[in-house]
């Protein structure tokens, strides 16, 4: 530019100043109306004052160029306009206002040198705004890839560390570790201040700390922190409404209620824990910084609060899971019936206080021990058996009798049933099964048993009798009629010898003919035995010494009755028993004495006769007492055996089965027989018996 | 007693041949104006009863006066014998003296419970026998009327 051309643009320029100056207030005008026009083109929003404030620097600005034109500073305008947020119009519009301004003032004068640093002007304007506007557009660019890197790493990590947590928790099973490694987790992964877990009672009336990170949580736990559920809390708020709740700016929030163990927190994040449909608690997430929690934050914290919240409805489960297994545990214990568990094999795998008792062994002997250990050898392979095919063929085992094994030979019999055991997974685990004592049943079996076998040999007995007294018979009274025959028809055509021999052989036949009665009375006792009826026994020993008068006379003795009871008992067996015994005291007297016989009884004083049997069982005892010959006691035993006798038969006669049947009445009658004596002293023979026989009246 | 009729049967029922020709024998020694007809078990007594088996053609056969029955007997024995005889109301009226061995109350007791008229055990000399048959003949053939 030329230095004369200067001069001229600088006198039009002065010219034009003055003018401009005048018409000051015009421009501002103008140029407030423009931004008005333009006012939604702009990128940020002007408030009114702002606007008022940039069309009176713009024309400042103007006037400042015209008289010391400086581009650089017009550039710099054009980045402040950029900066305040001007759009491409308004910028425009400006310039195009400032022109027209111009051309209206100038039009009839030739100002071209004005017109130029106008023109200069704007163009610099406008080429400051543009650069300002390229850099706020490449500024823009960063801060959104920026922003998305960072969100983008963010929700990357966030989900990991959802992955993990997830991963972490759904391995515990005990609640009370579960949700401390949960909220320890989480404030390490997020990097945030304090993380807390509530969880709802019950009732739903309270939200109780559960787990909480730091001093703060421990603090807060030893102090049982909670809030009510129908209370003003964010975490409140959350369990009810089931929705997340955040708080970007606590020092903004009226609704924030300040913790003073906390106060570091500037925002806070409260995100609901649902399992199944309903909220079982929130976990609150706070942080040292305003607005810590995104959207996407949220997101992640909300989806690992869900499976953190399955996590802990399985923690829960499995506790009561285990609490109702304690108590089923505990009942079980306190069942009368054994209950046991076995593994695949065969070992204890539990055993209550019931079949422990029955074992008789401690519990801690047991469980791992093979059950075939506390199993009698021979019933040890059956009841293997029956397991193995319960195993084998997939079923149950139905009341398999065994005999515990037992050092001390006490046998208790149990009966047991058992079932498959299956995991949740359905494979078979073992065995469980009830144990119960049948003891009591076996016995009553064998007793059963017995008592068959006893009838049985009864009925052998009987028919023993049955032989014994025809078949046996039968030839022995051929031996006697044809002795009888022999001596009849030629009994003179004997000699003496021939005679003799004839006579003996009729006596041992007759003999033996007394043996084979005796026998079969002694086998009557039992199997011919009447039913059990009130008897008089002072009554029955009159009837006897009565019907013995005769006998009685022959030995010129005395037969006298002192005091009997009244019992229960066979009226029949009763007078054989006194009749046998009145007519042994009558039968061993001492040569040239005239024999007598005392019979007396008593009812024994009612006692106990066991702890077994604490019912007192009323016995009586019956005494026969003799001045007989006595015996010595080392033969007592031998007196009440069938055909022993102390004597032969030239002393006295008999066949010795008196006294044996009178111990099988006493026998059968619950009692006994025995006797005191001494040789020369005369004996006392003592019968015991029940009086009472309930329910038992033998055959 | 009617003399014009033929002798009253005495049907004996014995299995052993020694007892029968002790009961014969001694029928003989006391006269009995009976005519007596063994059969040897149970069942020969009953075909006799019913003119069977080997009595089916003997037609002249008669309803014996009184049977002398022994309990023990073959195939079948006098207890179940008397059963049959006292349960069938064409034989019932028979009087039957049961002879036995067995001196056992309830044999006797069961005998008599059988229907028997009287029980007698079997003696054990020949003497006995004499009285038995010598009292037999008294009692049942001429102070008693039969149902003959």
């Amino acid at each position: 530019m030329s230095k004369a051309h200067n001069g001229e643009a600088a006198r039009s320029s002065e010219d034009l100043l003055s003018r401009l100056e005048s018409d000051h207030s015009d421009l501002i005008d103008l140029y407030r109306r423009m931004l008005r026009k333009s006012i939604f083109t702009n990128r940020s929003e002007l408030r009114p004052n702002r606007l008022e404030q940039l069309a009176a620097d713009e024309s400042d600005d103007l006037l400042r160029y015209l008289r010391q034109p400086d581009r650089e500073q017009a550039v710099r305008h054009g980045a402040d306009l950029c900066e305040a947020g001007l759009g491409e119009e308004s910028v425009l519009g400006l310039g195009e206002a400032t022109r027209q301004f111009f051309l209206s003032k100038i039009s009839h004068e030739p100002v071209v040198p004005a017109i130029r640093a106008i023109d200069e002007y704007l163009h610099a304007v406008i080429q400051g705004f543009m650069r300002g506007r390229g850099q706020a557009i490449l500024n823009e660019q960063e801060r959104i890839r920026s922003a998305l890197q960072r969100t983008l790493g963010r929700y990357s990590l966030q989900m990991e560390v959802a992955a993990s947590l997830a991963g972490v928790t759904t391995s515990i099973l005990d609640l009370d570790i579960l949700v401390t490694t949960a909220v320890e987790l989480i404030r390490e992964r997020f990097d945030l201040y304090y993380v807390g877990l509530f969880l709802t009672d019950e009732s739903r009336r309270w939200a109780m700390l559960r787990a909480g990170t730091g001093e703060a949580g421990r603090e807060m736990l030893r102090r049982g922190h909670l809030f009510e559920v129908d209370s003003n809390s964010l975490v409140s708020k959350c369990v009810v409404s089931g929705e997340p709740w955040v708080i970007l700016d606590v020092g903004r929030d009226d609704t924030f209620i300040p913790n003073p163990l906390l106060p570091d927190t500037l925002s806070e994040a409260v995100i609901p824990l649902r399992t199944r449909g309903k909220v079982i608690g929130a976990v609150t997430a706070q942080s040292r910084q305003v607005a810590a929690f995104s959207d996407l934050d949220v997101t992640a914290l909300r989806i690992l609060a869900d499976q953190l919240a399955n996590a802990i409805e399985n923690a829960r489960l499995f506790t009561e899971l285990r609490r109702s297994e304690e108590k089923y545990r505990t009942l079980l214990d306190n069942i009368e019936e054994g209950y046991y568990e076995l593994d695949m094999d065969g070992r204890y795998t539990f055993v209550n206080d019931a079949l422990a008792d029955l074992i008789h062994a401690p519990k801690n002997k047991i469980l791992g021990s093979n059950f075939q250990q506390f199993i009698d050898p021979e019933y040890a392979e059956r009841v293997k058996q029956a397991y193995q095919a319960a195993f084998e063929l997939g079923g149950a085992v139905h009341g398999i009798e065994y005999k515990i094994r037992s050092k001390e030979g006490s046998s208790r019999f149990v009966e047991t049933s058992a079932l498959l055991s299956r995991s949740v997974m359905g494979e078979m685990t073992g065995l469980r099964g009830i144990v119960r004592d049948i003891t009591a049943r076996k016995q009553a079996e064998q007793y059963q048993i017995e008592r068959k076998a006893l009838e049985r040999s009864n009925k052998e007995l009987e028919q023993f009798a049955s032989v014994a007294s025809h078949d046996l018979q039968e030839p022995l009274r051929k031996i006697q009629i044809l002795g009888d025959r022999l001596n009849t028809l030629y009994g003179e055509s004997l000699n003496d010898e021939g005679r003799g021999y004839l006579d003996r052989m009729r006596i041992a036949a007759n003999r033996s003919q007394k043996l084979i009665e005796d026998l079969l009375s002694l086998s009557r006792v039992e199997t011919q035995g009447q039913p059990f009826v009130r008897v008089d026994l002072a009554k029955v020993t009159k009837d006897v010494a009565a019907d013995l008068e005769e006998r009685i006379a022959q030995v010129g003795g005395s037969v006298v009755i002192g005091e009997l009871p009244v019992v229960e008992a066979d009226p029949a067996q009763m007078r054989q028993l006194l009749q046998n015994l009145i007519l042994n005291g009558l039968k061993f007297h001492q040569p040239e004495q005239k024999p007598q016989i005392t019979v007396f009884g008593r009812i024994l004083d009612a006692k106990p006769r066991s702890v077994k049997t604490p019912n007192a069982e009323a016995l009586c005892q019956i005494f026969v007492e003799d001045d007989g010959i006595g015996f010595d006691e080392k033969y007592l035993d031998r007196i009440f055996q069938p055909f022993q006798r102390l004597h032969s038969g030239k002393e006295y006669e008999g066949t010795g089965i008196g006294l044996s049947i009178c111990r099988r009445i006493a026998e059968r009658h619950g009692g006994e027989i025995t006797a005191n004596s001494q040789p020369g002293q005369g004996s006392t023979f003592i019968v015991t018996l029940k009086v009472h026989h309930s329910n038992e009246t033998k055959p | 007693m009617n003399l014009d009729k033929r002798p009253p049967i005495l049907l004996i029922a014995e299995d052993d041949p020694d007892d029968r020709q002790w009961i014969q024998e001694a029928l003989v020694e006391t006269h009995a104006l009976v005519e007596i007809h063994f059969v040897e078990d149970g069942e020969d007594l009953m075909d006799y009863l019913y003119h069977r088996g080997k009595y089916k053609s003997t037609s002249t056969l008669s309803y014996p006066g009184l049977i002398l029955l022994d309990l023990n007997m073959p195939k079948k024995d006098g207890r179940e014998a008397l059963k049959d005889i006292k349960s069938d109301p064409r034989l019932r009226h028979i009087p039957i003296v049961i002879l036995t061995t067995s001196k056992s109350k309830e044999d006797v007791f069961r005998t008599y419970d059988l229907g028997a008229n009287s029980v007698i055990l079997k003696p054990l000399k020949y003497s006995g026998y004499l009285d038995i048959l010598r009292t037999l003949r008294q009692y049942w053939f001429e102070m008693i009327e039969l149902p003959l």
